[in-house]
């Protein structure tokens, strides 16, 4: 193995870095769009045909771009965001697009679950949609955010590694400059054994906390 | 307290369109258990959620306490919609909460203070009798319990009028007899006017003072309880009838009957109201030269008046059996001679 252990380091902290910062933004975005998604539509509390109507196929595109090309479509936007287009900042902008949108359908399935009898029975408290929505439909739909958040982060794992092939730093990057580019088998097993582990605790994480919330739901 | 005004609703999806209610006219005065009672579908739902305007009326007007709704601000409707209670089959309660934070939610909506919230929720829950079961999780409780909850965060605003959606309609005989006397007591000791929906005569007859009968998005008979259903004029409503008190004759009479089975003639007597109380029977035994025996019978309590039904047969000379028809005639008991 031609690595030294500080690179790995320095590369797992990469990883994590894009990964947190992502998850923060992508699940704002997600929420947010996600919450829209659902009170807006036809029948529910706050219905708007038109922010609708524009959010809808909007999340539908961003969702269908293969990450990768993504990756590169986005270089102007990225650098007008963070002012680069390489390194480990800079993909953090399509992650954020990336996962946002498709954390925004899980969400908003989720929130599609919950119970329409306990919606109505709030309506007739005389709850107003701010309140409807944060004391009943995010709380409610809670217990499954939280599976979704764990598939999400596990994608965006897979994503930063891809990241990696623009020089976004991190686990993916070292596998491929010196695992790939270099034939050196070893590097490539053991970001691939250090990836798998990090899902890993993440799926466990998450299912603890999951079963933990839903123990009485 | 409510009046409906020729109201109609029309849903209107796509292409199809669907009149749920047509000119209703309804008066709900304070204090009544006001009970509509109708088949799935005949609109009972939408009826309800007029009230408290989770739906507005097509055309006509639904005034609550003098106001109508519909023409509120969103912020007066809430104001207006907190004065109302309301209760379902399927209980509704939040899953993500327990049976204190259920309870409390409603008040949270109201920004009250943590120390009136506990106070008030602590006191819906004694009346409940659900003290011990506060920090329980709804999965956690039978089907009773939820609606005891439900009720209790029904009443927490002290509303002056719970509505109730097929409250009952998911429990078991037993529990909804109880969730009913809970209900008479809110009425009782509270003072709270209620209008409950149902399919289910029992409910009806328990705790209701007043009826209407809805069929296919119409009221078809209303009035007293016991005036509807002692006498129903509409085949619907007669049905409901039929399920508290069997008034038809029971088919192996007939048999018995056309197999020459019996020695006298069997008559079907009716009582209503008054005539329940009287000797009637005996009288008939001690006065006319008539053997009586009771085949079938059937007395039935609703609102404290009695209505019942008995099927006789009456053996003796016609001349004697006449006399006796005319005696009852004036003691107001129906007869009939089944045949
Ligand atoms: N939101 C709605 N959209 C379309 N049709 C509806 C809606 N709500 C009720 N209906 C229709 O109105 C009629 C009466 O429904 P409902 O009031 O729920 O009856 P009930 O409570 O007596 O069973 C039914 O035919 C039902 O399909
Ligand atoms: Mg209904």
């Amino acid at each position: 193995m031609e690595i030294s252990s500080d690179i790995l380091v320095r590369a797992l902290q990469e990883t994590l870095y894009m990964v947190s910062v992502s998850l923060v933004f992508g699940g704002i975005i997600g929420i947010v769009l996600g919450v829209t998604l659902v009170v807006t539509r036809k029948g529910h509390i706050l219905e708007n045909r038109y922010v609708y109507a524009l959010l809808n196929p909007i999340v539908n595109v961003l969702r269908s771009i293969p990450f990768i090309i993504l990756l590169v479509a986005i270089i102007p936007l990225t650098r007008l965001i963070v002012g680069t287009s390489i390194g480990t900042t800079a993909a953090i902008v399509p992650l954020v697009l990336h996962i946002g949108p498709y954390f925004s359908r899980l969400v908003e399935n989720s929130l599609l679950e919950v119970d329409e009898g306990v919606i109505e029975a709030t309506r007739a408290m005389g709850a107003t949609p701010v309140q409807l929505i944060i004391k009943v439909l995010l709380p409610e739909a809670f217990g499954s955010f939280v599976l979704s958040l764990t598939t999400v982060t596990i994608s965006l794992i897979g994503a930063t590694a891809m990241a990696g092939a623009i020089g976004g730093g991190g686990l993916g990057d070292v596998a491929i400059t010196y695992g790939y580019q270099r034939f050196d088998t070893a590097t490539i097993v053991v970001t691939v054994v250090l990836l798998v582990v990090i899902v890993q605790i993440i799926q466990s994480i998450g299912n603890h906390f999951e079963r933990k919330i839903r123990r009485f739901n | 307290m409510i009046e409906f005004n020729d109201v109609t609703k029309v849903f209107t999806n796509k292409k199809q369109q669907v009149m749920a209610l047509q000119n209703i006219d309804l008066h709900i005065q304070q204090g009544d258990i006001f009970g509509v009672i109708g088949y799935s579908g005949a609109g009972k739902s939408t009826l309800l959620r007029l009230v408290n305007a989770l739906e507005i009326p097509t055309t006509g007007e639904v005034l609550v306490q003098g106001k109508n709704l519909a023409r509120l601000s969103k912020k007066e409707l809430r104001q207006e919609q907190k004065k109302i209670g309301m209760i379902f089959q399927h209980f509704n309660l939040l899953q993500s909460r327990n049976v204190y934070e259920n309870i409390a939610l409603p008040l949270e909506l109201e920004q009250q203070s943590k120390v009136d919230i506990d106070r008030k929720v602590k006191e819906a829950l004694a009346f409940v009798n659900l003290t011990d079961k506060a920090q329980h999780f709804p999965e956690q409780l039978s089907g009773g319990q939820k609606q005891r909850v439900g009720i209790a965060r029904a009443l927490v605003t002290n509303p002056e009028l719970l509505l109730c959606d097929e409250a009952t309609s998911a429990l078991d005989p037993q529990t909804t007899i109880a969730i009913l006397q809970l209900l008479k007591r809110v009425n009782k000791v509270f003072g709270i006017t209620i209008l409950l929906i149902t399919h289910e005569m029992e409910v009806i007859k328990e705790i209701c003072n007043r009826v209407a009968v809805m069929e296919e998005g119409a009221i078809i008979e209303t009035g007293q309880v016991f005036d509807v259903f002692a006498q129903p004029k509409k085949a619907t409503t007669k049905q409901f009838a039929q399920m508290i008190v069997r008034d038809d004759v029971p088919v192996v009479i007939h048999e018995l009957l056309s197999a020459n089975r019996y020695q006298g003639r069997v008559f079907h007597f009716k009582f209503l109201g008054d005539s329940t109380g009287k000797p009637i029977i005996s009288h008939i035994a001690k006065h006319y030269e008539v053997d009586l025996t009771i085949l079938f019978g059937n007395i039935m309590e609703i609102q404290s008046t009695f209505f019942g039904h008995l099927m006789v047969e009456i053996i003796g000379d016609d001349v004697e059996i006449a006399k006796v028809l005319q005696f009852a005639e004036q003691s107001q008991v129906n007869i009939q001679e089944v045949s």
